[in-house]
């Protein structure tokens, strides 16, 4: 494995992301602690990002809406809007790349670039510039902080640490060349090594390692060894700066998930909103040219959980995959109290086949009705599209209360305008 | 104040692949259709137009709108995951 001489990766990661688009879209809002929330109208729910305002009072993001109150009681709480975080998405990586190619895309907030021979001589000019084109032309309120370093993995800390390393929060820019390290590395805590979440520095602290200095110091496969995977020697490799990064995975399922707001979490309300994440799912598995041969179905009821799998014959079209879904909620219906309490929703289509491999069971055969339906559910997708909504859909299309079903931004995916129709 | 350079200015439509969408968001009523290049080059002149001037001359495809429209780059969705915390 090759080890870089010098720095080669550019680790950017927007500041307080979606609070900071909020402030950026809304003036009202700027300068003051803004707590983004799923929907709004509870207080049963938690702040999942805080602008730096709200961190200095020491809200965090994943927070209890109450304990943020009581930490900032003059904080702003906005509900989430997707599609206008995804839309500065677009719009700050396309500035992103008027000055530097972009690698890769880890996550709505999160990018790496690879630094060419200038970047790698003298990178701080090129971070001005970054910085003042995303300034110039997005704005001032949506700030970002740089790491740079030999590996991704090196550059992701090294970011890490400058965010906070200012008198305020984010902004920062950090550099640590080969000849700089391991040393600032050591000064951090286990917890803050991503890939060393709470169980796995528990692990370490019953296998004595209690610094990251003791951590360096281990031999790979020892690693390999606390991390019961690869994973662990990889990371060794990525501490010690060799060009190493997180392999490419393959795509393994099409899912959707839901807190449900108040007025849905009747058992008829949850099988509405679980209707209509399938069918999005469904658009997203025929989009990404994918068949399924099976669903899933999890629901977060009160005191535990319920979930059930149903096996498909290999397709991708509307009507049979809610003819799936509504086997498994005659299951629901049969196993759970007419009275339960439904929180929260998931659905997935699984076992994918890429469009142009799919192999039929010999068994099962590839009907003309299931053909038709394909055709119906592909004909409805052409009619959506053209509107730019959903104008046509398999049964009743109520979104619930909040909207945005099914353009849930998560670690792995950021929605695209059709998510939201 | 805008850059110079803003990234709609450094492309041309001949700069595209075939495969680059592009969304087009109505600042009147906020209808979004795609835009790819197949769909921009109607003449082969076109192709030698910059970004921002595929914007000025389009408008909304909603009936009835024809408001002026925001083009942005629109992403392909999936995004390179973590592998046990590595980046």
């Amino acid at each position: 494995m090759r080890k870089p001489e010098t720095i080669e990766r550019l680790y950017l990661d927007f500041d307080g992301f979606f609070a900071s688009v909020e402030q950026q879209a809304d003036r009202r809002l700027r300068g003051r602690p803004v707590g983004v929330v799923p929907f709004e109208g509870t207080d049963r729910t938690c702040v999942i990002a805080c602008s730096k305002e709200a961190k200095a009072f020491g809200v965090k993001n994943v927070m209890n809406v109450n304990e943020a109150r009581q930490l900032c009681p003059d904080i702003v709480l906005v509900p989430q809007k997707p599609d206008l975080y995804r839309r500065a998405h677009n719009t700050l990586l396309a500035e992103i790349e008027s000055v530097i190619p972009i690698d890769t895309v880890k996550s709505i907030d999160e990018l790496t670039c690879r630094l060419d021979d200038g970047g790698r001589r003298d990178p701080v000019p090129l971070v001005d510039r970054l910085k003042r084109t995303l300034a110039n032309n997005v704005g001032t309120h949506i700030t970002s902080s740089v790491g740079i370093a030999a590996n991704r993995q090196l550059a992701k800390i090294a970011c890490k640490v400058g965010k906070k390393a200012g008198e305020t929060y984010g902004n920062g820019l950090l550099i640590w060349k080969p000849e700089d390290l391991p040393a600032p590395l050591f000064k951090l805590t286990l917890e803050d090594i991503p890939g060393v979440g709470e169980n796995m520095a528990g692990r370490l602290y019953r296998s004595r390692i209690q610094t990251v200095e003791q951590l360096y110091n281990l031999q790979p496969k020892h690693m390999r060894k606390l991390w019961h995977n690869v994973t662990g020697e990889r990371l060794w490799y990525a501490l010690h700066g060799y060009d190493i990064q997180a392999p490419a995975a393959e795509r393994g399922m099409f899912g959707h998930g839901r807190v449900l707001p108040p007025e849905s979490r009747s058992l008829n309300g949850a099988y509405e909103i679980c209707r209509l994440l399938m069918i999005k799912a469904a658009r997203r598995l025929r989009r990404g040219g994918y068949y399924c041969a099976g669903i899933w179905l999890w629901l977060s009821i009160r005191d535990g959980q319920w979930q059930g799998k149903h096996r498909l014959p290999i397709v991708h079209d509307d009507q049979a995959v809610l003819a799936g879904l509504d086997r498994l909620w005659s299951q629901v219906r049969s196993e759970l109290p007419r009275t339960m309490t439904v929180f929260r929703v998931g659905v997935t289509l699984m076992d994918l086949s890429p469009a142009d491999q799919r192999q039929l069971d010999f068994l099962e055969n590839d009907d003309r009705t299931r053909q038709k339906w394909e055709r119906a559910a592909g004909a409805i997708d052409r009619l959506n599209a053209k509107y730019g909504r959903t104008v046509m859909a398999l049964g009743m299309w109520k979104p619930p209360a909040g909207g945005h079903v099914g353009g849930k931004i998560s670690y792995t995916r950021i929605p695209t305008a059709e998510d939201f129709w | 104040m805008a850059d110079p350079m803003n990234w709609k200015r450094n492309i041309q439509v001949r700069d595209l692949d075939e495969s680059d969408r592009f969304e087009m968001r109505c600042k009147t009523c906020k209808h979004v259709t795609y835009l790819t290049r197949s769909m921009i080059c109607t003449s082969p002149e076109r192709e030698f137009l910059y970004l921002d001037e595929v914007e000025a001359g389009e408008v909304c495809k909603a009936r009835g709108c024809r408001g002026a429209v925001t083009l942005s780059r629109a992403s392909k969705g999936d995004t390179s995951a973590f592998v046990g915390g590595l980046a």
